[in-house]
């Protein structure tokens, strides 16, 4: 393990020895970081989040309680995960999502910057949701739907479905 | 040179000595800081990345990340910031790519507001307001005087024109004209922005003469080519009017109403299908 003299890691978190650690990183007690992982300055495990490998956290994410992140995702910055979200892999999300508490998001999903995925929502695998996007708690959204920026998602959503407007609605041909 | 004792400098770093450097903040080894810039506290300025003299950074931004591109494999790209900007808290500034040019800019005197994101490859002018939680996707050119309104979101390879105004809220997916208010899920033109004109000092004439072009091209029934030519009748003797033609007629050659969309790079080829196996049997 590779972290900053500044950060600040339990003694009891469990990371593999190639993990690099950030500047002003905090990670709790019964953290678990996989290899390759990096977290770059002022990042927050504040639970027993668990990462797999290659995972990249950029500045100023914050995991909050116990999270379960799978391989190969990128959270960038400000990103927020709330208690028992668990994320699959080769996931990308943009500045400021917030994950709430018990989302679950599947593999190779692309979220944009500042989306919002309420407490309870669950998201099927390459499913695409664009900048400023909202799902209100408990939405189930279908493998490979894509949900255009700003809209408001306030029912499940099927599989391969392309939403948009406000409110919204299902576009003929579906997801490119 | 004041450098907070807890702020983390590395080594290459170039700081002028009038610079401040705040609490916690985090400061790469390829950063070049000019004189009177003040980083506030907690601020991380990371890659290839150049701010100029007298830049406010407030806590918690983040300048010259990697870029959010699938394209992106980890090349040398740039930011550069130019002077007097002020960018408030949250704000996410991420390097250019090599196919998009290599470098994200930003100009003199222009506000970010918080939390406002500018993606990779952008162009901010001079003199430009974004608001509260703005989000500019890759490639957008913001031309001086525009007004981004809170919660706007601008389409890949999308030119907002000089003195545009954009309403809250607004999605923008095609070129913003100059000197326009939009407005909408669709971005719709919506009328002349006469105040930011009057800001500027532009003449009342100019300003009439504006709206009457938007009359025109947008609440006439007039196909828009035959549009043009009726407002370079009625006022083609004025620059800004020129420019808005000039500009409308760019768009139009684009793509998708976007000029600049021709810049999107060529997917890669999709590679032939395997060849059947023999059947051995």
């Amino acid at each position: 393990m590779k972290a900053h003299a500044t950060a600040l890691v339990d003694p009891a978190a469990t990371i593999a020895d190639d993990v690099e650690i950030g500047p002003f990183c905090v990670v709790g007690p019964g953290a678990t970081i996989g290899p390759r992982c990096r977290l770059g300055p002022r990042v927050s495990l504040r639970g027993p989040a668990t990462l797999g490998r290659d995972n990249i956290l950029h500045a100023n994410v914050t995991l909050d309680g116990p999270v379960a992140i799978g391989d190969g995702n990128v959270l960038r910055e400000s990103t927020h995960v709330g208690p028992n979200a668990t994320i699959g892999s080769r996931c990308s999300f943009g500045a400021w999502v917030n994950i709430g508490d018990r989302a679950t998001i599947g593999d190779d999903a692309l979220l944009g910057a500042f989306a919002v995925v309420a407490e309870g929502c669950s998201l099927g695998s390459k499913v695409r949701v664009e900048g400023q996007t909202v799902l209100e708690p408990g939405m189930k959204i279908g493998t490979g739907a894509r949900i255009r920026s700003q809209v408001p998602v306030t029912g499940d959503v099927d599989a391969a479905v392309l939403l948009d407007g406000n409110p919204a609605e299902a576009q003929a041909g579906g997801a490119p | 040179m004041p450098i907070h004792p807890s702020a983390v400098i590395e080594a290459g770093a170039r700081i002028h000595a009038s610079a401040e450097i705040g609490p916690f903040c985090v400061v790469g080894p390829k950063v070049s800081i000019g004189p009177g810039t003040k980083l506030v506290q907690a601020v991380t300025v990371v890659g290839r990345t150049t701010i100029g003299a007298r830049n406010v950074v407030h806590p918690f931004c983040v300048i010259g990340g990697d870029p959010q591109d699938l394209k992106f494999k980890g090349e040398d790209s740039t930011t550069l910031i130019g002077d007097e900007n002020v960018i408030r808290e949250g704000v996410t500034i991420n390097k250019g790519t090599l196919t998009g040019g290599g470098q994200t800019v930003i100009g003199n005197r222009n506000m970010l507001m918080a939390l406002a994101h500018v993606a990779h490859d952008c162009l901010i002018e001079d003199n430009c307001i974004l608001a509260n939680a703005c989000l500019l996707a890759g490639h957008v050119r913001v031309e001086s005087f525009a007004i981004l309104s809170g919660w706007v979101v601008v389409h890949h390879f999308v030119t907002v024109g000089q003195s545009a105004f954009i309403g809250g809220a607004t999605r923008v997916n095609q070129d913003a004209p100059p000197y326009m208010t939009l407005q909408g899920m669709s971005g719709e033109v919506r009328g002349v922005n006469s105040i930011g004109l009057k800001r500027r000092g532009i003449k009342l004439e100019v300003v009439n003469c504006l709206k009457e072009a938007y009359r025109i091209i947008w609440r006439s029934q007039l196909p828009k080519p035959e549009a043009l030519v009726e407002v370079e009748k009625i006022g083609g003797q004025h620059g800004e009017v020129r420019t808005l033609i000039e500009f409308l007629k760019a768009s139009d050659l684009g793509h998708m109403g976007r000029r600049r969309e021709h810049r999107r790079p060529a997917p890669a080829p999709t590679p032939p299908p395997p060849e059947p196996e023999e059947n051995i049997e």
